[in-house]
């Protein structure tokens, strides 16, 4: 018996000819489409070869054909072995839900010792009773944390600044750890500090506990104080030699840092990466600033439009593309984590890019007084004044009222990318977000108008960008090596 | 018709209005699309918005019956793979316990 199924098979169309499987199109450019599947795979077709593809008029013996037969875009008799990989990967894509909250960050104080002007939290200076969470509600809130099924549990320690209430970082390290004997889950805890007010001791507390540091970093110095501002002028310094610190007492690879994008940032994008180099990372993350706090406050925010940095992201993203070429492994973390939703079966996680929306399920935050907000966004906007994303609160309600409340369900059912206009349609679906919280604080609801939503136009050109890149091998197989 | 609005006429027996309302909003950020029915044609007066120049019309125009046509094939995928959509998603959550078996 032959090993091999006949030529004929592959030649003739079958009596029913193929079936079309769920797909989505948007356009590329003005002469090509992208055609993605339910799990995010694509491809790039003509517009005669999409209409071709549609109407049923392919021929089995095409190259398009085997490709789109081979990513799920059609099936025929001698392929409907589809639906099960399909089933497979969307469940695998899925997985993260049944997990559920796997962040959850503690606001330890909501003080601060810098002034930026674009802080999206908006801190305070002072009154340490009012602004300090308490034992008695870090004790509430880690309950909490343990209701959730997650495998794995981090804690993120916010601000504020976070190291102006370390007593309770170290209080809630140590508890932590005392219940997860029971528990047993992957725990793991960081500490987000501008490193300003790091000392030996916090140094070796997160030694022994194993405690990760993020840290902010602008980009040169000039840039970074003008960003950062804080009494003596020096948060560059405190923050580069804050990193070096961390590195000798804990790791090379235990710290890493966030850069948010100013207008002043907006033409050194060669030179913010260059100082993330100089400093020993091998990531960057080429941040906008997010409509909250201060950076509404002050205006930083509505500085530069959604065109502007996107030409600041893309000449950022070149960069780092001819580091890559030239032989040096540099990654940009917002398009490696889109890239990895292109390019593998796996959901990265990423807060604002998923659908069902990643808040109060993918992260949650407990803020210094209990409050408890469905992400760090919805309690920067309850710092506006607007409490629409706060689920209740620590002292007074419990596990199911919080995660059960309107104040998350809504949202979250709401937003939902696959029943939202034009969203359940748009080919870069897979690879988007809802985003709840953004469209409520700039268009006043959770859905939002997409044609003018400022998320929608950022993360499509930024699809398109990737795609478009890709089409370059060399392109392609650096992205593939940022993501595997 | 202005040179900042101009009136279209689609034949609802080739193009559904489904179709043209769904062009229609997906560019809703850079014009107005009035529709009206007459007999078995759609009319839309597609205007650009105030913040474009004139000359955005005739772009405009070309856009909106170009993702009039695409709508269309849009609708044309979706009515042919909803049920085989609707069997994958009942696999994907059947071990959930939140598929109703009844």
């Amino acid at each position: 018996m032959s090993k091999f199924q006949s030529l004929r098979v592959f030649e003739t169309p079958l009596d029913d000819g193929y079936k079309l499987l769920p797909s989505r199109f948007s356009k590329l450019n003005d002469d090509e489409y992208v055609l993605t599947n339910l799990v995010g795979e694509h491809l790039i077709l003509s517009r005669d070869n999409l209409e071709s593809y549609v109407r049923h008029e392919l021929r089995p013996s095409s190259d398009l054909y085997s490709d789109l037969k081979s990513k799920h875009f059609l099936m025929d008799e001698d392929s409907n072995v589809a639906i099960d990989l399909l089933v497979l990967k969307w469940r695998t894509k899925l997985s993260r839900l049944a997990d559920f909250t796997g962040l959850h960050m503690f606001v330890a104080s909501l003080r601060c010792e810098h002034s930026c002007p674009y802080c999206q939290v908006s801190r305070q200076s002072e009154d340490r009773e009012k602004y300090d969470m308490s034992i008695k509600v870090a004790n509430r809130a880690l309950k909490l944390v343990f209701r959730s099924p997650s495998p794995a549990i981090k804690i993120e320690f916010q601000g504020g600044e976070p190291l102006l209430n370390f007593e309770i970082i170290r209080y809630v390290v140590e508890q932590a750890e005392e219940l997860n004997k029971d528990a047993g889950r992957d725990l793991a805890f960081v500490i987000a500090t501008n490193l300003a007010l790091i000392t030996d001791d916090i140094l070796a507390f997160c030694r022994e506990h194993n405690v990760l540091i993020s840290t902010s970093l602008d980009g040169p110095e000039d840039l970074h104080n003008k960003n950062r501002p804080r009494p003596g002028n020096d948060s560059y310094r405190r923050a580069v030699d804050g990193i070096e610190r961390v590195r000798g007492a804990l790791g090379r690879d235990q710290v890493s840092a966030l850069m948010t994008t100013t207008e002043a940032s907006l033409s050194y994008p060669v030179e913010i990466i260059d100082e993330y180099i100089r400093r020993g990372f091998n990531a960057i993350f080429l941040r906008p600033l997010s409509p909250y706090g201060f950076a509404i406050k002050t205006k930083w925010y509505g500085a530069y439009n959604a065109e502007r940095w996107l030409k600041f992201y893309f000449e950022g993203l070149d960069y780092i593309l001819k580091l890559n070429k030239s032989g040096y492994f540099f990654v940009e973390q917002f398009a490696a984590t889109i890239l990895a939703k292109m390019l593998t079966p796996f959901e990265p996680g990423y807060v604002d890019l998923m659908s069902p929306a990643g808040i109060g399920i993918g992260a949650v935050v407990y803020n210094y007084d209990g409050d408890v907000y469905a992400s760090d966004e919805g309690r920067m906007l309850a710092e506006m004044g607007s409490d629409k994303f706060r689920l209740g609160n620590v002292i007074t309600d419990t596990y199911e009222d919080i995660f059960l409340s309107d104040a998350l369900l809504d949202p979250l059912e709401e937003s939902f990318a696959d029943s939202a206009p034009m969203c359940h349609e748009c080919a870069f679906q897979p690879y988007c977000g809802s985003d709840p919280v953004f469209h409520y604080a700039t268009q006043g609801d959770y859905v939002g108008h997409k044609p003018t939503s400022e998320f929608c136009n950022r993360n499509m050109a930024i699809f398109k960008h990737l795609i478009e890149l890709m089409k370059d091998p060399e392109t392609k197989r650096i992205f593939q090596g940022w993501v595997h | 018709m202005t040179d900042r609005t101009i009136e279209l006429r689609f034949s609802l027996d080739v193009h559904p209005l489904e179709a043209i309302k769904r062009a229609a909003y997906r560019l809703s950020g850079h014009g107005t699309f009035d529709i009206s029915l007459d007999g078995r044609d759609a009319l839309v007066s597609v205007s650009v918005k105030q913040d474009l120049e004139d000359r955005a019309l005739p772009q405009l125009v070309s856009q909106f019956k170009s993702e009039v046509l695409d709508a269309d094939l849009r609708m044309s995928i979706s009515a042919e793979t909803e049920g085989l959509r609707n069997t994958i998603l009942s696999h994907v959550f059947s071990k959930t316990g939140l598929t109703n078996n009844e």
